[in-house]
């Protein structure tokens, strides 16, 4: 190779993973349109697009001519909603990438830690006192705290020493999981015949979102997303292995406490808006990583878009295919469980 | 430039090191020798910090090991293991680049003087042609000199190494060995290596230290503490000189 040639490389790897971003980007404000035209209601690409221009710049004039029940499905019921999607599937997707990180593990997800699972026993109490005491107990708060207080639990069990390895991590999510899982049966069985209530909120579904949704959701899990981005350099490291980290100056469990705090962030957030959606945070990592490569500084934002355009096509997909909504949660699993095995496979072969 | 005393260690009541003190200067290469078990990957796991040693005081560049913080000591040191485990398929070029994270604040992408340095590691070490490829798709040796040329592009003053070229053929051995040498002499780089081949601890290295059962048999000049004698009796075999430097192993224990 003559001289030079690294800095051609380095220019060609920042070239593809703009070009990726620039195309996701767009993918998704093209999406984003025609997914408000997608349902029962008729609504044209060009209708949408002037009623979120309208809304944004504060001029009523540009949406004058759609009426106002039209105006009412594509502002309060599907925007939101549509919004909602992108920030879960793009959330997942970017815990996912950061679990698989910091774990060492590229099987790893929120789900592995073990805190989803605390989300979900959480909203379970909340929705089975709700039933049992007509008590308005906010179901997301409970949720985000099942998913707090699973991950501290799980943390201070991998604690050795004032110190956390990656392999701990695993083992104690994996019991932390399995108990509260159980715990979720007990509660399903006490709550009798009005089990339906919590069984729906479980499977995940983003129906019925709404600007609450997304007012605390975007903030919450852009600024988690933020924190990762902005270690993403010491994560490719820590992805080595601590010995590794170390002698290149990165404290690998201090990185390890502050990126899983965010990532639980993340899957608290998503799980207390959407329940359990299964596999984003799994699939969409490896199909970027085939197509980009491992550094998380590209892999992170990437995954962010995909993530969220996925989850948006889904959710669409979902609720507008047949005359019963899908519900997003057991469409992901459905099509994105057999998609990871053949990946999965794929992977084993080259490797091999 | 590294100063040991009277350092003691141990797992759970085993002592693994006892009372070992030495002194390793600038610009020397120095070689650890010793039977399997006998500590010396714990020795330079407590000289890089990786441990801490149960008594006994540690010092780089005349400062306590402890008083470093963990990203200054990564502008003085750099540790290449002899194993490592990669499980995502990093561009060859991402994990020499890595070795420049010392030298960054966050967010910052490689300067051109940061290319300069990873692209003459990459030549020094002959895996410029691996750039582009995937880490994760290299042979066990072809991995150990994109490893080495990490740590090189780390521009470390004290460069320890464990086993590190234990998967390389023997031309790159050499070659690595010799680039190491080169370093030490010309630009007063410090190296400590674990090495298991004798003859080549004796062709390179300029000191040796001697490990046995965490003991410190011998320290000092190469030429004098890799003596037949001493080194049958630590690996229980029969050595012979050969050539000036060289040892022959006898394979009738």
């Amino acid at each position: 190779m003559s001289n030079g040639s690294l800095t051609a490389l380095l220019q060609r790897k920042q070239a593809k993973v703009r070009l990726a971003g620039f195309v996701l980007l767009a993918a998704m404000v093209l999406f984003t349109l025609a997914a408000i035209g997608f349902g029962r209601a008729d609504i044209s690409m060009a209708d949408a697009a002037a009623v979120i221009y309208g809304q944004l710049t504060g001029s009523p004039e540009a949406y004058a001519h759609i009426n106002a029940a039209k105006m009412a499905i594509i502002w309060d019921i599907r925007l939101p909603r549509i919004l909602a999607a992108i920030a879960v599937g793009g959330g997942l997707a970017v815990a996912g990438v950061v679990f698989q990180a910091l774990l060492m593990n590229p099987l790893a997800d929120s789900y592995t830690m073990g805190v989803s699972t605390g989300a979900a026993f959480g909203a379970s109490v909340a929705i089975y006192l709700n039933i049992f005491t007509q008590g308005g107990l906010p179901v997301t708060l409970f949720a985000f705290g099942g998913a707090v207080a699973t991950l501290l639990i799980v943390m201070s069990m991998a604690r050795v020493g004032g110190y956390v390895s990656s392999a701990n991590l695993v083992i104690a999510g994996i019991i932390v999981s399995s108990i509260l899982s159980a715990a979720i049966s007990m509660v399903k069985s006490l709550a009798g015949e009005q089990v339906s209530a919590i069984v729906s909120w479980l499977i995940g579904s983003l129906a019925a979102k709404s600007w609450e949704h997304v007012l605390y959701g975007w903030p919450l899990i852009l600024a988690a997303c933020f924190l990762c981005y902005y270690y993403a350099e010491d994560l490719n490291i820590v992805s080595l292995g601590d010995k590794e980290a170390r002698s290149l100056g990165i404290n690998a469990s201090r990185l390890r406490t502050v990126l899983l705090a965010a990532g639980a962030l993340i899957t608290a957030v998503c799980v207390a808006i959407g329940g359990i959606i299964g596999f984003v945070g799994l699939i969409v990592p490896h199909m970027v990583r085939m197509l980009t490569g491992s550094d998380n500084k590209a892999l992170i934002p990437l995954c962010g878009l995909t993530g969220g355009i996925l989850l948006l096509t889904a959710d669409t997909f979902g609720r507008s295919v047949g005359n019963i909504e899908i519900p997003v949660g057991v469409l992901t699993t459905l099509l994105g469980g057999p998609f990871f095995v053949y990946i999965f496979r794929m992977r084993n072969k080259t490797l091999g | 430039m590294i100063k040991v005393k009277n350092i003691q260690f141990g797992y759970a009541a085993k002592p693994v090191l006892k009372d070992i003190t030495l002194s390793i200067n600038q610009g020397s290469f120095c070689g650890i020798v010793g039977p399997n078990g006998s500590g010396k990957t714990t020795l330079l796991n407590l000289i890089t910090g990786q441990l801490q040693a149960a008594s006994g005081n540690i010092s780089i560049k005349g400062r306590d090991i402890g008083s470093y913080k963990i990203e200054e000591l990564a502008r003085h040191i750099a540790v290449m293991p002899q194993n490592m485990d990669i499980k995502f398929p990093y561009t060859c070029l991402e994990i020499v680049g890595m070795g420049r994270t010392p030298y960054k604040t966050r967010l910052q992408g490689l300067t051109d003087q940061d290319v300069a340095i990873i692209e003459n590691a990459m030549r020094l070490t002959d895996t410029l042609d691996f750039a582009g490829r995937l880490v994760t798709e290299l042979s066990g040796g072809e991995r150990q000199r994109v490893l080495f040329a990490k740590a090189l592009a780390q521009q470390p003053e004290v460069l320890f190494l464990d086993e590190a070229f234990s998967n390389m053929d023997i031309y790159y051995s050499i070659k690595c060995l010799n680039l190491l040498k080169e370093l030490c002499v010309q630009q007063g780089l410090t190296v400590v290596s674990i090495i298991h081949d004798l003859n080549l601890v004796s062709t390179f290295c300029s000191e040796a230290v001697v490990l046995k059962a965490g003991q410190l048999v011998k320290y000092g000049q190469a030429s004098a503490v890799l003596d037949p004698e001493l080194i049958g009796e630590v690996f229980h075999i029969k050595v012979v000189r050969a050539g000036e430097t060289g040892l022959a192993v006898l394979s009738n224990l």
